[in-house]
């Protein structure tokens, strides 16, 4: 199980899978049991769908963005550092990839709506068939490259702080 | 649906970033080094999932409470093994010695990098045959790794083996 996967590839390892999760969520986020078998189960039957040494699989599940609303419960403290002005820019960009996946289906709506009509605008439907896709590479690039970079500042700085302050060993 | 890569094609970006890393490493501790698998095993699963046992093994430096911490003080870091029984209360017998990742929230509930419990409940739910009855961990600080693949990788394969074990799950810290 890997969040570095061209650390992971690199070393070389007969199955890899890669999850766009931070350093220790590797299976999820804390407190939350749904979350954690949905990826344990994911990657257990990797292990069979992976046909060859070398194979690394990427899981769809994103970080704070899994399918199924969960309460957390946690069996211990945090003691961690919080940095709001990071948290801002962490839950700007689920907004961002939330109104974009509501405009994507607002799009496919309007262009089932122009293919039905009896007067249709010339050009229309193949302009929001293109603009669907566009919205989805929006989607994929917030999704996968902004996120890891997010993800990746936040926690360096979030692990070097805490080993300075003496907060955890 | 999950997306295949065969033989993960590192990016230019990756690669600088792997060379820069492994740079920064080698330059703060000094007896680094580099190396790579020149051969990846392969072992095809000889049971399907719902009967296979399950073993669990983490980097991330998990150990029980009452056991000897990792040495996270040594520039050489540390190969040692531990060993977790399968029936451990991860609430209040497990702890994490590692200084090299942010483990706030695995501290909060060990599970989202040491899924213990989840796997207990995959084995209710007829997901896996059964769970192992021990667990290994090692803390994944080693600047030079000769001694965790001449010591600690043969010893740990060997117990898995003896337990049991047809598959094993690994987690990094």
């Amino acid at each position: 199980m890997s969040v570095q996967p061209h650390i992971t590839a690199t070393v070389g390892v007969p199955r890899g899978i890669f999850l766009r999760y931070p350093a220790g969520n590797q299976v999820g986020e804390a407190g939350k049991p749904i979350q954690q078998r949905a990826i344990l189960t994911a990657a257990l039957e990797s292990a069979y769908s992976i046909e060859s040494p070398g194979t690394v699989i990427e899981l769809p599940f994103r970080w704070r963005r899994f399918p199924t609303e969960e309460e957390p419960v946690f069996q211990g403290k945090s003691s961690g550092p919080r940095h709001r002005q990071a948290e801002v820019i962490g839950e700007t960009l689920d907004t961002m990839v939330r109104q974009a996946r509501e405009y994507k289906s607002w799009l496919e709506g309007r262009r089932s709506q122009e293919e039905a009509s009896a007067t249709p605008i010339l050009g229309l439907s193949g302009a929001l068939r293109a603009q669907v896709e566009r919205v989805d590479q929006l989607i994929e690039v917030l999704d996968t490259s902004t996120l890891d970079q997010y993800r990746e500042v936040v926690n360096s700085i979030a692990t070097l702080e805490l080993r300075a302050s003496g907060k955890f060993v | 649906m999950p997306t295949k890569y065969q033989d993960w094609e590192l990016t230019s970006a990756e690669q600088k970033k792997f060379g820069d890393w492994m740079a920064r490493i080698m330059t703060g501790h000094t007896g680094t080094t580099d190396v790579r698998n020149e051969h990846v095993n392969w072992t095809p699963p000889a049971k399907p999932l719902t009967e296979s046992v399950v073993g669990l093994f983490t980097t991330g430096g998990v150990h029980l409470k009452s056991d000897t911490p990792f040495d996270v003080i040594s520039a050489h870091g540390d190969w040692t093994f531990r060993t977790i029984p399968g029936d451990v209360d991860t609430s209040s017998d497990l702890t994490i010695t590692h200084t090299h990742y942010n483990h706030v929230d695995a501290d909060r509930d060990v599970n989202c990098m040491f899924p213990l419990d989840r796997l207990r409940e995959l084995k209710q739910q007829g997901v896996i045959g059964d769970v192992a009855p021990n667990a290994y961990t090692i803390m994944g600080f080693n600047p030079d790794p000769a001694k965790l693949i001449e010591e600690t990788a043969p010893e740990v394969a060997r117990r898995f083996k003896a337990d049991g074990v047809d598959l094993v799950f690994m987690t990094c810290g």
